[in-house]
């Protein structure tokens, strides 16, 4: 028996024990209380939330599917021109976290805002309720599927177009024949991830005002628990089997026929300026928009000032403390977490069968849970459980654990490849020229796989940077993030405030995203795309967008 | 990234110079620069109705650029494509690939992967007969009948490459381009693949332009056989014009095994290191000689020395030097000598051709 190996099996799977930790504590709790969960599952307030969330979830993926497939389309296929400039702006939205899509939407709404003063219309829209929410997330979220259908698209061979062309089909019914049914498993993948994205979100819908399952979990958490734990369980088992079922169907994609080449170009004529038009659009309203809204208010508060000493509008220099708190416990989650996939993805991929597949099922099972649902798992157990795990409540070791269980799916799939990405051979030729295990590690793989470690603490970084529930929950008194401040400014409707942190959280967001998500992806799509190397669709959860977070 | 033109509608009929033999494909001084770097360099070409015209020509050469310029998948920066007497590409006019009823097989199948085998023979066709005896009868001509049903991954490699000629062939096209269509395969079943597409090709009386870089594929599947060096085309003719009659030394060299061997002309005839060798065209002076190892009859005894011998099983060539020239020399089977052996030359062949140096 190699009692190295099974020290490295043992570590893995108690490393996977916290990310079960969640799921299995609202099993256990539900189960102690089945009346409780069977009262709440036959009550309206189960019903009404879930129909809403299912809803919301099912138009905004629809949306998105519809807009990011012809964006898509348009970049990848037809004769516009700066196309690689479209794909980059197209993908940006992704830096917006959904709760500050919708403090722009409020704010821009709001009286003295935008609407009214620049553009000068007095009558202003109600944008709460289903409207502003499904607004807000389809235009936030159509790059999952932009990216996915992009992804297929540049994989396809460019003869199978072209032979339905030479056969006499026109590029619209080339499209719709072969494009459409080639890019089908992407699109519903992207769409899977949106839904998910949707029924997991808290801060859009929370802002907007639209009763949905996260909402009524969040405002039942402390006057009815039973409930909250009830529709956490609900919402938790939807979520895993969403991403259950993207996973299946998106190992379930073809494989590609040649090389990729330089696909034929589809001449738009008298389309091309709709084309554009739509394209502006987009760009405009999920972009650029919430960016003009946030900077006008900025812009505003900070030459008006305030008369409230402890505002930011008034000290700027306030903005220093949440973001070095951000930037500090975004560093520590990052790295926690690689620590802990490491020896995870290490097993998975080294020894592959049964139990590595568990394992990473595991880890990306605590990654398919809202947010908010995870969070509160850990909020009812160290309550409910007395003496030191009970101490751990609202401090930052608690924090950074819910942190790593919820993100910590993004790092295990880029440390697998980064496993994958080290020959095994290599290790036996430096056992065989007689060093140590532990020398070979740290000598020859660990080196080799630290740009794909890194890569992905980047990812764990982006998305804890961005994160809003889990914080709200768990953070101790006092300890603020950017999130935090934008959403207590958003609350009292301090939009200058909002405004200001909100820039500076995307501005953030937007750096990280440029090297660590668009650069790769750009990167893979200027060389052409060969059968085996590793696509913008095969990290995480499956998908280019490993970072689908509760926002 | 090149860029495809823009759209232009179908152009009204241009007429051409009536052929006698009737012209399937006319291609006049075509020329495409692709990048900084000139693809085709004044390409003329004319194939007879019902004939198979075999673009042979070395990788980069050009073939496939033609070939994308003759189906309208790219456009040319100048010249003429004529297709039965319709100006498909001209300065003028530009017609989009799915008006120009060319078929088309590539490199690999390209076949759909979510239609039945039935459903990517029909997808040329009209609504009305996609599923009828039009695709059953293309798949039978493949040797494919009862296929219909299945699924194209389901297939092998060289089935698919079937189903997609009966694909381009159900259509019933005017043209057919056949793009390096084996060359994904092994070579057992592209030498099987290419006697069948002969015969195919033949049976259905399709007018085809088949590029290769193969010289053999070329000469079996051709009528005609057009090579194509740095975007030019070097020479057209029958296999057997190319191979005996070249017009000019790199015709000579691609085209089989050859010597170029150091010659005093005289009129119809040249003095060679291997003898008195006719010409088929007269010329004068010094000149080089093309003539083919297999040409060279080898006796025992003479003044030329065998350096080694490859062995090729059924064929052997002689590696020898005469006058101070090396020469290779063609046999079936052994040869009865050795390294060292010496040997006397003679020419034994057809006239020849003569180049000045």
């Amino acid at each position: 028996m190699n009692w190295r190996a099974v020290g490295v099996t043992a570590l893995a799977v108690a490393l996977t024990v916290p990310f079960a930790l969640p799921f299995a504590y609202l099993l256990v709790r539900n189960a102690q209380d089945l009346g409780g969960l069977w009262g709440a599952l036959s009550d309206d307030r189960l019903l009404g939330p879930l129909f809403r969330s299912l809803l919301l979830g099912v138009s905004v993926a629809l949306g998105a599917a519809v807009l990011g497939t012809l964006a898509a389309w348009l970049v990848a296929r037809t004769n516009l021109r700066a196309r690689r400039a479209w794909a980059l702006l197209l993908c940006l939205p992704l830096v917006i976290p959904s709760f500050v899509g919708a403090v722009a939407l409020i704010a821009a709404f709001a009286p003295g805002g935008l609407v009214e003063q620049v553009l000068g219309i007095g009558w202003l829209p109600e944008v709460s309720g289903f409207n502003g929410a499904f607004v807000v997330l389809t235009l936030l979220t159509y790059p999952y599927v932009f990216l996915l259908v992009m992804a297929r698209l540049r994989s396809l061979p460019p003869s199978l177009e072209e032979s339905a062309r030479m056969l006499g089909r026109r590029p619209l019914q080339v499209f719709v024949s072969v494009v459409l049914p080639q890019a089908r498993a992407a699109v519903a993948a992207g769409a899977l991830l949106v839904f998910l994205y949707v029924i997991s979100d808290f801060g859009a819908v929370q802002l907007l005002r639209y009763d949905t399952l996260t909402r009524a979990i969040y405002s039942d958490r402390l006057l009815d628990p039973i409930t909250s734990i009830a529709l956490s369980l609900v919402l938790g088992v939807i979520a895993v089997a969403v991403v259950a079922m993207e996973r299946r169907s998106s190992r379930v994609g073809l494989r590609d026929q040649s090389r990729a080449g330089t696909a034929l170009e589809v001449p738009l004529g008298a389309w091309r300026a709709p084309a554009y038009l739509f394209l502006v659009l987009l760009i405009g309203f999920s972009l650029v928009a919430p960016i003009a809204v946030l900077a006008f208010w900025a812009i505003r508060g900070l030459a008006n000032g305030s008369a409230d000493s402890a505002s930011v509008v008034a000290d700027p220099t306030l903005i220093v403390q949440p973001l070095l708190s951000t930037a500090g416990i975004s560093v520590v989650t990052a790295l926690v977490a690689v620590l802990i996939v490491l020896p995870i993805a290490y097993r998975s991929v080294r020894r592959p069968g049964r139990l590595g597949e568990v394992l990473a099922g595991t880890v990306v099972g605590g990654f398919a849970l809202p947010g908010l649902v995870t969070a509160l798992a850990f909020v009812f157990f160290t309550l409910s459980t007395p003496g030191p795990l009970g101490a751990l409540y609202q401090t930052l070791p608690l924090l950074v654990l819910a942190y790593v269980v919820h993100h910590g799916a993004l790092a295990l799939g880029a440390a697998q490849s980064a496993v994958a990405g080290v020959p095994a051979r290599l290790d036996d030729a430096a056992r065989i020229m007689g060093r140590s295990r532990v020398r070979r590690f740290l000598g020859v793989e660990l080196p080799l796989m630290l740009p794909g470690l890194a890569a992905g603490a980047g990812l764990v970084l982006l998305s804890t940077a961005k994160e809003l529930p889990a914080t709200l929950l768990l953070a101790p008194p006092g300890f603020t993030t950017l999130a935090i401040e934008v959403w207590q400014a958003a609350e009292l409707a301090a939009y200058e405030e909002a405004a200001i942190f909100a820039l500076v959280l995307v501005a953030i967001s937007a750096v990280l995203t440029w090297f660590l998500v668009v650069r790769p992806a750009l990167r893979s799509w200027s060389t052409p795309v060969s059968g085996s190397s590793p696509s913008v669709a095969d990290s995480p959860v499956s998908s280019a967008h490993p970072e689908v977070t509760a926002p | 990234m090149e860029t495809l033109p823009p759209h232009v509608e179908m152009c009204p009929a241009v007429p051409t110079r009536s052929d006698p033999r009737g012209s399937a494909l006319t291609v006049h001084g075509l020329e495409r620069v692709l990048g900084n770097r000139p693809v085709l360099r004044g390409i003329d070409l004319d194939v007879p109705a019902g004939t198979v015209l075999a673009l042979l020509g070395p990788s980069g050469c050009g073939k496939t650029t033609l070939l994308r310029c003759i189906a309208g998948l790219d456009r040319p920066d100048s010249g003429l494509v004529v297709v039965d007497d319709f100006t498909v590409s001209g300065p003028e006019c530009f017609v989009n690939p799915e008006k120009r009823r060319i078929g088309m097989v590539f490199q690999e199948p390209a076949l759909f992967p979510n239609r039945t085998v039935g459903g990517n023979v029909g997808y040329g066709l009209p609504r009305a007969e996609r599923g009828g005896p039009r695709v059953e009868r293309a798949l039978a001509l493949v040797g494919l009948t009862g296929t219909g049903d299945r699924m194209p991954s389901t297939l092998s490699g060289g089935q698919q490459q079937r189903v997609a000629l009966a694909r381009a062939l159900a259509a019933e096209p005017s043209l057919i381009l056949l793009d390096e269509p084996f060359s994904a395969l092994d070579a057992p079943l592209r030498a099987e693949l290419r006697g069948e597409v002969r015969r195919l090709l033949a049976a259905a009386g399709a007018t085809a332009v088949f590029v290769t870089h193969d010289q053999e594929e070329a000469f079996l599947i051709g009528d005609q056989v057009a090579l194509m060096l740095e975007g030019r085309i070097a020479q057209v003719g029958t296999p057997d014009d190319l191979y005996e009659r070249p017009a000019s030394r790199q015709v000579a060299t691609f085209v089989g095994d050859a010597n170029l061997l150091p010659a005093e002309a005289e009129g119809d005839v040249a003095l060679t290191p291997v003898g008195r060798v006719p010409l088929a065209r007269p010329a004068h002076g010094r000149v080089e000689v093309v003539i083919r190892p297999e040409c060279i009859a080898a006796c025992k005894g003479g003044d030329s020395i065998v350096e080694r011998i490859e062995y090729y099983g059924h064929d052997a060539v002689i590696v020898t030097s005469s006058r101070g020239c090396p020469v290779r020399c063609r046999v079936m089977g052994r040869p009865p000598f050795d390294a060292g052996d010496r040997i006397g030359l003679e020419y034994v062949g057809e006239p020849s051709v003569a180049f000045s140096p």
